[in-house]
């Protein structure tokens, strides 16, 4: 029989808060940076000029198809070698995750923009309004409503895909902990505990967007 | 007298999507102020044509002339060449046009869809936009419904806030796609009040519709067209009461006959 003992997690509760602030710091970035990249990327994709459509469509299938955890390893790896571009670990994390949510992200971004009626572009066409205007006044904010809930999901995504940060040694929530059980030799119950502070991270996100989508919904 | 300068004018237009010729070289004038309904069987192209005159198809063969300018196209060396941008913008700023579908923007408000453009495109200040829309609300009867979302208003009132935000623009021809088609019946009456107000009030207008009792009222000329293809075209009443192609006569008589 295996003998809990969850007392010493008290002790370690600083190695979980400063891992939480990575975890948080690294997911706030590459929500922010996929979010923009993205959006650029999914109507680049959406865009009838073959030029523009093809290599975002590369992209997306580069980023989406190869596993995170590579792109993580081979940037910080291979970009110095490469291009004599070398980033701090935190970076090299930042940038893959970025890279590799901004696929699905452009995904969402194009989904959505398909879906806007083509007759509300028509119409917006005919009143002299440009591209810029139309993408910005008329398809984005109906579309917004719409991709709320998948856009969501995704920074839910980006904090659990963070861990993997771990294998090139940011001191983000997995690997801190990590680091502590090689010490206590508490796995069982140093990972439960990390399991509910991923928890007490993405469940407000979870609900907040609920919370936005109902009142959206009423809006229209 | 100086002969006048067609409102519109289309020489030869042809359209094609893929391997389907859509529009088979049309040729129609429409005067200033004249009021001209196309009518015909469903995929004739009657939707086409008024998108290329609306130039959301730009993709087309031929010349529209709008009040003599050309569309979307300049000669030059006597070849057409295509042109966008501002000189593009010059000529088709001159259209308005009306869907069957409305096309209201589902997250702005009656007067949010009315004054955008102007905002846009006319750089007016959200005071001055708001003028205008409201001027248009009350022609339109709606100014009791100017903050409300589209969703909320029945299809005849939606379809007079179409009208009144293609009238925003201060547009030299208005096209009406089936405009009526989508809505109850009793609300068709609202919608072509207002349509013929405007025609009284001389604008040009080109409206495909099944209305044909509308047609015989307020259209001074009658297109029918079939295929592609302009197969008869005259005064309203001729066309309508007495026409001189078959396919007319056949047309007129299934749609008079859905109609009783
Ligand atoms: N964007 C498009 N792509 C391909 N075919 C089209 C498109 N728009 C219209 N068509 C075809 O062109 C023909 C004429 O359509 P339309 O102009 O809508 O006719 P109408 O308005 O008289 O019913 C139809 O056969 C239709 O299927
Ligand atoms: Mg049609």
């Amino acid at each position: 029989m295996y003998d809990w003992n969850f007392n010493v997690i008290w002790d370690y509760r600083i190695v979980y808060m400063r891992g939480a602030l990575i975890t948080l710091e690294l997911s706030l970035l590459a929500v922010v940076f996929s979010m923009s990249l993205g959006l650029f990327v999914g109507i680049a994709r959406h865009s009838k000029r073959y030029i523009l459509s093809f290599p975002a469509s590369c992209y997306v299938e580069i980023f989406r198809d190869t596993p995170l955890l590579i792109q993580i390893v081979w940037i910080y790896y291979c970009l110095p070698i490469l291009l004599g571009v070398t980033l701090t670990a935190f970076w090299a994390s930042t940038v893959a995750l970025s890279l590799h949510m901004s696929a699905y992200v452009a995904e969402i971004f194009r989904a959505g923009i398909v879906s806007v009626d083509k007759g509300h572009v028509d119409a917006a066409k005919i009143l002299g309004l440009n591209y810029f205007q139309t993408m910005t006044r008329i398809i984005l904010p109906q579309v917004f409503r719409r991709m709320l809930p998948p856009l969501v999901n995704n920074f839910a995504d980006i904090l659990k895909l963070s861990a993997l940060a771990s294998v090139i040694g940011v001191y983000e929530l997995l690997h801190s902990v990590d680091n502590v059980i090689m010490n206590n030799f508490r796995p069982l119950e140093m990972y439960s505990v990390l399991a509910l502070v991923y928890f007490v991270l993405i469940f407000p996100v979870a609900f907040g967007a609920r919370r936005a989508e109902l009142y959206f919904a009423r809006r229209i | 007298m100086t002969p006048t300068v067609p409102a519109i004018q289309l020489q030869d237009v042809k359209k094609r999507f893929g391997s389907l010729d859509v529009l088979c070289g049309i040729n129609l004038e429409v005067d200033p102020g004249g009021v001209v309904c196309v009518i015909g069987p469903s995929g004739s192209g009657k939707s086409t044509l008024l998108r290329c005159i609306a130039y959301l198809e730009d993709d087309f063969e031929g010349k529209i002339y709008l009040e003599g300018d050309l569309l979307g196209r300049a000669l030059r060396n006597g070849h057409l060449e295509r042109v966008g941008g501002a000189a593009l913008r010059k000529v088709q700023i001159k259209v308005g046009m009306v869907f069957q579908n409305f096309n209201l923007w589902p997250h702005k408000t009656v007067l949010g869809n009315i004054i955008q453009a102007l905002i846009l495109v006319k750089k007016m200040t959200r005071t001055e936009a708001e003028d205008i829309g409201d001027q248009l609300l009350a022609k339109v009867g709606l100014s009791d419904k100017r903050k409300e979302y589209p969703s909320r208003l029945s299809g005849g009132q939606q379809q007079r806030v179409a009208i009144a935000r293609a009238l925003a623009m201060r547009p030299r021809i208005m096209l009406f796609d089936e405009v009526t088609s989508a809505l109850d019946a009793e609300l068709v009456d609202e919608v072509l009040q207002v349509m013929k107000q405007l025609a009284e009030e001389g604008m040009t207008m080109l409206v495909v519709t099944h209305e044909l009792g509308f047609a015989a009222r307020v259209a001074d000329r009658v297109v029918f067209m079939d295929k592609g293809v302009v197969i008869e075209e005259g005064p309203s009443e001729k066309v309508l009461k007495n026409p001189s192609q078959l396919r007319t006569r056949e047309f007129l008589s299934l749609v008079t006959h859905e109609e009783i």
